[in-house]
């Protein structure tokens, strides 16, 4: 699947996988690709400029340790962070229960 | 800690590419750390190690994509100047440098030239010049802040405001001597404008305030000055000594102010990110 299907959807991706805790970078993509069984095709360097931005937008905060003499930058998942993970949760449930209800031919919310 | 020639090239370009980023050495640490990390977990799984820093760049992604990414600011805008902001910046300041003409040409004119001012011949035309010149001034601003929109990543209706009150301040400039009309529609738009770019936290906020508040600031001082009827009356009844000094702080304010918007939207200076403080 092309990384462009993700656009849009890869600040939710991000904050469900950091709602099991704090993780850095590679973790965080190495856990993406894990529970997707490798169906983005995304340059693993565009998930950073997209970490950042939800930082700046007070969703995730991060903090720099040294580890095996490398500086790493651990992100964790605000207050603010989760309200909005509930928040886009729900309203891709509702999108994509009413798009499986289209491809069904039922009427949403009457799916089977 | 080990090191990798061709990671390290990599992120060497990747170094130069981001030179204009403040926060440059920690996005590099955290690329380093990212790619660090894939090689030696590829190379606990059997790959040579040459082939593992390939998989591990490739990966990661192709640099003119990533520069292009990091390109964008963490609200859309752009950090990087493209072609047309840097017309933009230029439109910024052709119209700094009319705008300051216009408050000269006005300032010699109510200091040396208003008693022997006659509306033949050469006095006409240098006035029809000056008039000319604040309404291309004016244009020249509605072009400068699209470039701030697209360089800020703003949208909605803010900039929209902004654009169509310097657009209306184009006709109003043509009445030139109608000083509340020009500067009152010209001073809200820049107001606007300054508040787009005040908002996106880039560039210097020292010229967006001077750009946003020079007009303004200008038409307060021509008001106050006319209300406590400071200095001589004129033959039409108006305070030069209040026009002199309102359109003097209006004009060259906002010509400062918008030469310092034009010379970044020409630039590369960056960045909406602080640097994160190593830890101890």
């Amino acid at each position: 699947m092309s990384g462009q299907a993700l656009k849009g959807h890869l600040d939710l991706l991000l904050l469900a996988i950091l709602s099991d805790g704090a993780k850095h970078g590679y973790a965080v993509i190495d856990e993406l690709r894990r529970r997707s069984d490798d169906a983005f095709d995304l340059p693993e360097g565009t998930v950073y400029p997209a970490l950042h931005r939800l930082e700046k937008g007070g969703l995730l905060t991060s903090e720099w340790t040294v580890v095996q003499g490398r500086r790493r930058r651990t992100y964790r998942l605000t207050d603010q962070g989760r309200g909005a993970l509930g928040e886009q949760r729900q309203s891709w449930q509702l999108f994509t229960g009413a798009v499986q209800s289209v491809l069904r031919g039922v009427t949403w919310p009457d799916t089977p | 800690m080990a090191r990798y020639a061709l990671i390290d090239g990599y992120l060497d370009a990747m170094r130069d590419g981001l030179h204009w980023r403040r926060d440059l050495d920690d996005l590099v640490s955290e690329m380093e750390d990212h790619l660090y990390s894939t090689v030696e977990t590829l190379c606990a799984t059997g790959n040579d190690r040459t082939v593992a820093e390939r998989k591990a760049l490739d990966r990661f992604g192709d640099p003119k994509t990533l520069a292009a990414v990091y390109a964008s600011t963490t609200n859309g805008g752009l950090a990087m100047p493209t072609q047309f902001t840097r017309r933009a910046g230029t439109f910024a300041l052709i119209s700094a440098a009319l705008i300051a003409a216009f408050g000269a040409y006005w300032i010699i004119w109510m200091v040396f030239l208003d008693s022997q001012f006659e509306w033949e011949g050469a006095g006409s035309t240098t006035y029809t010049i000056a008039t000319v010149a604040l309404a291309v001034a004016f244009f020249s601003m509605t072009f400068a802040t699209v470039g701030i929109t697209q360089r800020t990543g703003t949208t909605g209706v803010m900039p929209i405001i902004s654009f169509v009150l310097l657009g209306l301040a184009i006709p109003a400039a043509m009445v030139s001597w109608f000083i509340a009309g020009w500067m009152l529609l010209g001073g809200l738009g820049a107001l606007i404008g300054s508040i787009v770019l005040l908002r996106s936290g880039l560039g210097n906020p020292a010229f967006a305030l001077l750009y946003g508040l020079g007009l303004l600031a200008g038409l307060t001082t021509f008001t106050l000055l006319t209300t406590m009827e400071v200095g001589r009356v004129d033959e039409w009844g108006d305070y030069p000594v209040a026009a002199l000094v309102g359109i003097g702080v209006g004009c060259f304010t906002t010509a400062i102010g918008l030469a310092g918007i034009g010379r970044w939207l020409r630039s590369e200076n960056p960045a909406d990110i602080e640097p994160t403080p190593i830890p101890a």
